[in-house]
């Protein structure tokens, strides 16, 4: 392998480093991004539903206190089935939105069973008060409303462990760029040091030896490790120094050939 | 020296870490491309390219002096153990430098030690990568290099007498490279039939895989919190303790067993000395804890089969807590942490060969105040010992003691108590794993201080390096 060949090497292998370093933090930068993006998401979401959840379930219990006082009984029928298909709708979208692995079960129960006992009360030959403040209607109520708190907490984990996964993302990344930098520091001091070895320290030598010979004639010795151009042309000054050598000697004999 | 020469071969040594990480990123595709993906892959390229890097100046053509051969064994251990740590580092969880550097150090010297308090967090194919280390560490990550250095050039390679136990040259008579094959033939051949018995038996073949690993390599790194324990399985344990007391016998032996040369096992002074030494602190752990009322005999005897096997095999799997043990079962385990198995097995620790060499000088020493003017001569397996390896093993005897204690000493000083510290120390000089204290069979090494286990991390090293080699590091003047 030839010293172009070699350096070119050199060169590809640092880029080669610092490619894989900037694509893996880029990716791992891109996956952090998501990541944000879907806690912001989730976050909000859960936060804006729970809450349009919650003030349904307040609404309906003024409409139902608005009936004990003005016991009129269709009023209440209309303003109780606007809120409750209200309630309905919002839950089913709370069905469409759900993009996390929290299970949405006891809300929809809590739901279904909530409506069924308000509706089923509205025919109910009892008094208002009779009609809502029942057991049933209560435990309902509060079933329903735990159920959407449950919903909460539950986001609220997932939106952590979510924080935590992207806190140990951000270690990966920062790690990525100081491993690379240290692979290439590493990678820079060997490189240096097989240049040195290889074609530095034998070029020094070379130009010395050289010079050594031509002042003082002392004899060309240089040790070359690989077999490249430095090896190359070493041989060839050697070659050159033994033709040199050879015309002398010829020239001399010829000078004493004719001096003869 | 010349130290391109002992980068080149060191860069081969970690192309075969990277052909394990490629198969952890396979492992983690499989799985969907779990958190391990990028930490490995990342790993891999950086680990490739360091090892390649000197081929493309350095050629191997070289004839490798001794003093080039230790560099390069040193060099590849130190830089396994860094390159090792990488995809520990860049995954993150409990992994800080120190706890990665300690994961990766116990890993390559097959201590198995961990500082992981919930090994179960971590994805497939980072536990996998953690089995690794222990395989490429127990075949000796020089062994590979003999093995494998010779095909890629004609160098002349004198590696093994840093690497492999005197005790190995001396009994082995083969030449290093076909001895150095033969090991890897047999350790290879335990790996793969273990594999298959533990999959019989009733493991996945991930965990089949790894804790063949663990147990051939005689590492310990279990792919669950509680170690075989998990398991709770009779057949299990039984797979393992054979195999964990057949990869603490010279691997030679065990071909030389098989292929019905006259130097086998049942031949062997030290074979029959370990054998023995096992079935008797059995049977004394059983008893004690028998007597003790700890449980009853028949769990007694399965109890103490397995963790007297796993410490002299210095593999360090655990059935049970022995901390909580009565005290002569501790002290009989400590002594086997002490003694250990065979040389030329994966095994650390003082050797029983050593142990053997020691009792019959005593028993010289003992004939010779007796009779005064009788020539007591010292014969091991029929061979008159030369006075040189007596006095290397005294004088590793001294060594190992001297820095059990300077070990203990400074765990002491950083403010650990002092049987954690001890058997700490103990337990990874011998490169065993669990000790007693917090650091028991199914506990681990989280809740040390970072300076105690940075200092542990030498210890595994000077224990896996037969002490010597490791402290030759600090000799100046024999890099001249």
């Amino acid at each position: 392998m030839g010293i172009r060949k070699r350096v070119k090497l050199g060169f590809i292998a640092l880029a080669l480093i610092l490619f894989s370093a900037g694509v893996s933090s880029f990716m791992e930068m891109g996956r952090l991004g998501d990541s944000s993006h879907k806690i912001v998401d989730i976050g909000s979401n859960s936060v804006r539903l729970s809450i349009s959840l919650l003030d349904l379930m307040q609404q309906h219990s003024s409409v139902i206190y608005e009936y004990s006082v003005n016991e009129n009984h269709d009023n209440f029928v209309n303003k109780s089935e606007s809120v409750l298909k209200e309630l309905d709708s919002l839950t089913t979208m709370l069905l469409y939105e759900n993009t996390i692995s929290v299970s949405l079960n006891k809300i929809l129960e809590a739901k279904n069973l909530y409506i069924k006992n308000v509706r089923e009360r509205y025919n109910s030959p009892k008094s208002s008060f009779e009609i809502v403040y029942t057991k049933e209607h209560l435990d309902a109520y509060w079933k329903f409303v735990n159920s959407v708190k449950d919903y909460m907490i539950q986001s609220q984990q997932y939106v952590l462990k979510e924080t935590a996964e992207i806190d140990n993302g951000i270690h990966r990344s920062k790690m990525f760029g100081a491993v690379a930098i240290s692979a290439m520091v590493l990678i820079l001091i060997v490189f240096y040091y097989l240049l040195d070895v290889y074609y530095l320290r034998p070029i020094v030598s070379l130009t010395s030896s050289l010079h050594k010979y031509l002042l003082n004639k002392t004899p060309f010795v240089v040790n070359v490790d690989g077999r490249d151009e430095v090896y190359t042309l070493k041989e060839l000054i050697l070659d050159l120094i033994s033709e040199n050598r050879n015309r002398k000697a010829k020239k001399r004999d010829d000078d004493m050939f004719f001096n003869d | 020296m010349r130290f391109h020469v002992v980068i080149r071969y060191a860069g081969l040594v970690l192309l075969l870490d990277s052909l394990f990480m490629l198969i952890g990123i396979a492992i983690s595709i499989y799985d969907g491309v779990d958190t391990g993906f990028f930490p490995l892959l990342m790993s891999f390229v950086l680990t490739t390219i360091i090892g390649l890097f000197p081929l493309i100046f350095v050629n191997g053509h070289y004839n490798i002096s001794k003093k080039e051969g230790y560099a390069i064994v040193v060099g590849s251990w130190t830089l396994s153990s860094f390159v090792g740590i990488l995809p520990y580092i860049l995954w993150g969880g409990e992994f800080t430098f120190v706890n990665a550097w300690f994961e990766s150090v116990s890993g390559y010297t097959t201590t198995g030690a961990t500082v992981l308090s919930d090994v179960e967090a971590l994805p497939r194919s980072l536990l996998f990568w953690r089995s690794s280390t222990h395989l490429i560490g127990g075949a000796g990550v020089v062994i590979f290099a003999l093995a494998l250095v010779p095909m890629m050039s004609r160098s002349r390679i004198t590696l093994s007498s840093v690497e492999l136990s005197p005790f190995v040259k001396d009994s082995f008579n083969f030449k290093v490279q076909k001895a150095v094959r033969i090991l890897l033939y047999v350790y290879l051949f335990l790996v793969v039939t273990l594999i298959l018995f533990l999959r019989i038996a009733g493991m996945s073949w991930f965990d089949a895989v790894n804790h063949a690993f663990s147990t051939v390599a005689t590492g310990g790194f279990s792919t669950y919190n509680d170690s075989i324990a998990h398991f709770n399985s009779i057949w299990i344990e039984l797979i393992l303790m054979v195999y964990m007391v057949f990869s603490g016998i010279h691997f030679g032996l065990l071909y030389s067993s098989i292929t019905t040369r006259r130097n086998n096992i049942f031949r062997s002074e030290v074979t029959r000395y370990y054998f023995l030494s096992v079935i008797v602190s059995i049977i004394i752990v059983t008893i004690s804890l028998w007597t003790n009322g700890y449980y009853e005999i028949l769990r007694s005897l399965r109890l103490a089969s397995f963790q007297v096997i796993s410490i002299v095999s210095t593999t360090g799997f655990a059935t049970i807590d022995t901390a909580f043990w009565p005290s002569l079962s501790i002290m009989i385990l400590i002594f086997l942490s002490f003694q250990c198995a065979c040389a030329g097995s994966t095994a650390g620790g003082m050797k029983a060969d050593r142990i053997v060499l020691l009792f019959k000088t005593f028993k010289a020493q003992f004939k010779q105040l007796q009779h005064p003017n009788a020539i007591v001569k010292i014969k091991f397996s029929n061979i008159k010992t030369s006075n040189d390896l007596i006095i290397s093993t005294l004088i590793f005897a001294l060594l190992f003691i001297i820095t059990l204690l300077a070990g203990t000493i400074f765990s002491t000083a950083m403010g650990v108590d002092i049987m954690t510290s001890f058997s700490a120390n103990l337990a990874c000089i011998s490169t065993i794993g669990p000790g007693f204290g917090d650091v028991s069979s199914l506990g681990n090494y989280s809740t040390l201080p970072d300076s105690v286990k940075f200092s542990l991390t030498l210890v595994m090293l000077a224990g896996r390096l037969e002490l010597f080699g490791f402290f030759q590091l600090f000799l100046i003047s024999s890099w001249k």
